[in-house]
């Protein structure tokens, strides 16, 4: 079936005519011509077709509104989860290494007699291997050929195995420090998951940190959207980029604008072409062109939106489809990033 | 080997009537893609695989509690000869022709086996989820539809026919040195600039005039930062003043780095070992070697900050841990990109910046 | 071994005009690999030598803000902690204000003395560098402290936080492993 339509697609690009004329954008074509015009000593004939294009260039009949988009994301905060076989595999070739590593030079770190060095030797004597994160397996041992899993271990899991160090490293402290009433604590790590996880709060920076989050917002309309607005005169894409983030989401954010080319486009159709009031140009639709944008701090704040923007969200590649039509995310799909 | 060519023989020894004619089934179920297509769809084809994975299959509990295999394998009465469970790789190579032949590198029996990765380190997810992709998009340059690139001279020039001994000559380097630069390609999708490998480089000069030790000691500090064990070199040059002999005295340690333990360095020198310099202005802008890749030198005194020389500082003797130059080989094929890149992972650059 | 090498390096350096009878060995071995001799025919046995590689432990390295991750290493410390690093090292955060105006005093002496003595000595200099948001934490820390003679310590923990909070957005908690 692919193949099939691939076959057609391919035909019917044949039978169709250059698209090259009409299909390029303005700044383009001039470019076209101004290359042309240099190398017009090896080709004159290229060069006759593009003059009339450059020199006198016809309004294009199709006009259509020209946005400037911003898709302002959140890079991930933490590494992702681990998939259940990727921990397996870890583990098992941690396992496999314990056999094949050089042993652990203990003398080389632990002098001997000293309270650090009586330590470590009990604690090998319970767990049979300087490893803490492998579970107790002595790989020299007769039935070190054991060295799989049973069903419904924990070791593998990270979370343990933080765990294991972690206590590993109090017990240490508690047995070796001089006074016993005191018991040493060792923060654990935060958890991965934060409140606003918990609470589903869509509009907190802090959700989902494995996650790249990017902000949505809500048109007067009630539909949802990347931030856009139209590109005035006289200005570059990145200058109305910037401007569309100041005026829709604040100024209260630190963001940095990820080079000067837009990574995605967007195109609407009008059933049938406005026309505008004051000029009576018809539009036949929208272009927003996506800028991308990091942001290091601060937050969305909509009150001083110029577009009167009902609401914003800071949702996942994954939660962006439930939000805005099937056709729109067609379109930015593929510029939003897998993690 | 044995134990596949049975099949062979097998199909030969069974009866005609077993073995499936391959031809008549052909010709029965004729298919053509045209009257195919539109019924096949993708869930048919997805009825054949399973659909839940084996580590996510149920077993009952008490199967799985009561299982034991250390108690399952003392049951038995007379236990298997070691040889028969476990197979040992031959210790030489003796040639592609000897009936003999190790396992490949990968096979975990094989004598050359290096397990790992250990774990998914994190400056690799952070260099895939975020780095790659906003490289990819600050380095996008626009080339219109239909644009053809002005045709550039050839990097290699030919001899004018001034003279006859011109003739069959072959080609001359580019004006004003001999070097052929690297050629730099647009940066697309596919060769999105990335780290390749580290090397770490010591040289003990001190080796050579005074003793081995130094050597030594080299060796074990730039180990226990880098987790590889390291390779000596020789002394190429003479140096009178250092008494140094090429080819005699051993002088240099090397350790490689390369993926999972390269991305650990990374993130260990970048996150704890480079903001602990006192007064470390950053990477010179000027440093690299105009192919993309970086270096840059550690004293001995910043040696000693790495968290695994520190947790034993006195085993090694006094001033005897080496300085260390520090490459950062990356895939880029100019040092503009490869500055982008380490930057962007997190290493300062300072002064003058030189493409 | 050495046996071994020199036949390696009278193998490499033999003319090549030498018709070679056997193909060179297909086998990529670690020994083929590290030297630099090009073996083009071989007929004595090469030995597999086990790759040496030190014992590397997992460890949990917590950064001066509270992150975490994890790594390979050779040291047999459990868990690192951080005190100086990219979260709070000035080279790494150009722009923020409170590493700026921090003096260098890790071990808290400088603090201690001010405590005890005021800073009356060095009062018209950093009055004149300081923009209204440091003075204004710094009105809010002395606050914070005479509240907090009166009060528990829980409640000065509740102060130290909710003042981050009204005066801009925490920042982001970070946990990597």
């Amino acid at each position: 079936m692919a193949t099939g339509t691939n076959g057609a697609r391919r035909a019917v690009s044949l039978l169709r005519p250059s698209r090259l004329d009409f299909g390029v954008c303005r700044s383009c074509q001039e470019t076209i011509g101004r290359r042309n015009y240099a190398s017009a000593a090896t080709s004159e004939s290229t060069t006759a077709s593009t003059t009339p294009s450059s020199s006198a260039f016809p309004v294009v009949s199709p006009v259509y509104t020209i946005n400037a988009g911003v898709v302002l994301s959140r890079p991930p905060q933490i590494t992702r989860d681990l998939e259940p076989f990727e921990k397996a595999y870890f583990f098992y070739q941690k396992r496999l290494n314990e056999r094949l590593a050089l042993p652990f030079t203990k003398y080389f770190y632990f002098k001997r007699g000293t309270p650090l060095d009586e330590d470590w030797k009990k604690k090998i004597q319970a767990r049979q291997t300087p490893a803490r994160d492998i579970g107790k397996y002595n790989a020299y041992a007769q039935d070190a050929w054991n060295d799989e899993l049973l069903l419904g271990a924990k070791e593998s899991d990270p979370e343990y195995q933080v765990e294991q160090l972690v206590l590993d490293a109090e017990s240490t402290a508690n047995a070796t420090s001089q006074d016993t009433s005191k018991k040493e604590e060792i923060p654990r790590p935060h958890p991965r998951v934060t409140e606003a996880d918990k609470k589903g709060d869509q509009k907190s920076l802090n959700r989902l940190l494995p996650r790249t989050l990017y902000l949505l917002v809500q048109s007067k309309d009630g539909y949802w959207k990347l931030p856009s607005t139209p590109i005035q005169t006289q200005e570059t894409l990145r200058e109305a980029a910037e401007r569309t983030l100041s005026q829709t989401a604040g100024v209260n954010m630190n963001t940095w604008m990820v080079g000067f080319h837009p990574a995605g486009h967007h195109v609407y159709n009008n059933r049938k072409p406005h026309a505008d009031k004051v000029t009576g140009a018809e539009s036949h639709g929208e272009k927003t062109f996506f800028m991308k944008s990091r942001i290091m701090a601060g937050q969305a704040d909509l009150s001083a939106s110029a577009e009167k923007l009902k609401d914003f969200k800071w949702l996942s590649k994954e939660e962006i489809p439930q939000f805005v039509t099937q056709q729109y995310y067609s379109y930015i799909k593929n510029m939003l990033a897998d993690r | 080997m044995a134990a596949r060519e049975p099949s062979r023989y097998l199909a030969r020894g069974l009866p005609r009537t077993f073995v499936p004619s391959a031809r008549s089934q052909a010709f029965l179920n004729r298919r053509n893609v045209s009257d195919e297509a539109p019924a096949r769809r993708l869930s048919d084809q997805l009825e054949d695989l399973e659909t839940a994975s084996s580590l996510t299959t149920s077993v009952s509990e008490s199967a799985a509690s009561s299982f034991d295999p250390i108690a399952r394998s003392k049951t038995r009465k007379t236990q298997l000869p070691r040889g028969r469970y476990q197979f040992r790789s031959p210790k030489y190579d003796r040639g592609p022709l000897h009936p003999h032949q190790p396992p490949a590198p990968s096979d975990p029996s094989s004598r050359l086996f290096v397990p790992g990765p250990f774990a998914l380190p994190r400056a690799e997810q952070t260099y895939n989820s975020t780095v790659a992709s906003d490289i990819l998009t600050l380095c996008y340059v626009h080339t219109p539809p239909g644009f053809k690139p002005p045709p550039k001279a050839p990097r290699l020039r030919e001899w004018d026919d001034s003279s006859p001994y011109h003739k069959n000559r072959p080609l001359r380097g580019p004006r004003g040195g001999d070097v052929l630069r690297l050629l730099r390609k647009p940066i697309k999708f596919n060769n999105i600039p990335k780290i390749e490998r580290i090397t770490l480089h010591s040289y003990v000069k001190e080796a050579a005039q005074d003793n081995s030790g130094w050597l030594h000691v080299a060796g074990i500090a730039v180990q226990a930062i880098s987790n590889v064990r390291v390779e000596t070199f020789k002394s190429k040059a003479s140096v009178a003043n250092w008494s140094l002999v090429p080819g005699r005295d051993t002088v240099a340690v090397k350790a490689e780095l390369q993926g999972e333990n390269m991305y650990h360095f990374l993130g260990k020198l970048i996150d704890v070992v480079l903001p602990r310099l006192k007064d470390w202005p950053g990477v010179k802008g000027s440093s690299g070697d105009s192919s993309g890749n970086i270096t840059f030198g550690l004293e001995p005194e910043q040696m000693a900050l790495f968290p695994e020389i520190e947790v034993n500082y006195d085993m090694y003797p006094p001033k005897m841990i080496p300085g260390c130059h520090i490459t950062l080989h990356t895939t880029a094929k100019a040092d503009k990109d490869a500055r982008l890149l380490l930057s962007a992972m997190g290493i300062p650059f300072y002064g003058k910046i030189v493409q | 071994m050495s046996m071994h090498t020199t036949l390696r390096r009278t193998a490499a350096t033999l003319p090549s005009s030498t018709s070679s009878i056997l193909p060179s060995s297909q086998i990529i071995t670690a020994q083929s690999k590290s030297t630099s001799f090009v073996c083009s025919q071989c007929r004595h046995a090469t030995l597999l030598r086990r790759p040496k590689r030190p014992y590397t432990f997992t460890q949990l390295v917590t950064l001066s803000d509270g992150s975490s991750f994890t790594h390979r290493t050779s040291s047999p410390t459990p868990v690192y902690r951080s005190t100086r690093d990219t979260r709070n090292s000035l080279l790494w955060n150009p722009t923020s204000s409170k590493l700026m105006n921090v003096e260098d005093d890790e071990a808290g002496r400088l603090a201690a003395f001010r405590a005890r003595f005021g800073r009356s000595f060095d009062a018209n200099a950093p009055a004149a560098e300081e923009d209204a948001t440091a003075k204004k934490e710094k009105e809010e820390e002395i606050k914070a402290q005479q509240a907090a003679e009166q009060q528990e310590e829980d409640n000065l923990l509740d102060l130290i936080s909710s003042f981050g909070q009204q005066e801009a957005p925490p920042p982001e908690k970070k946990k990597k492993w």
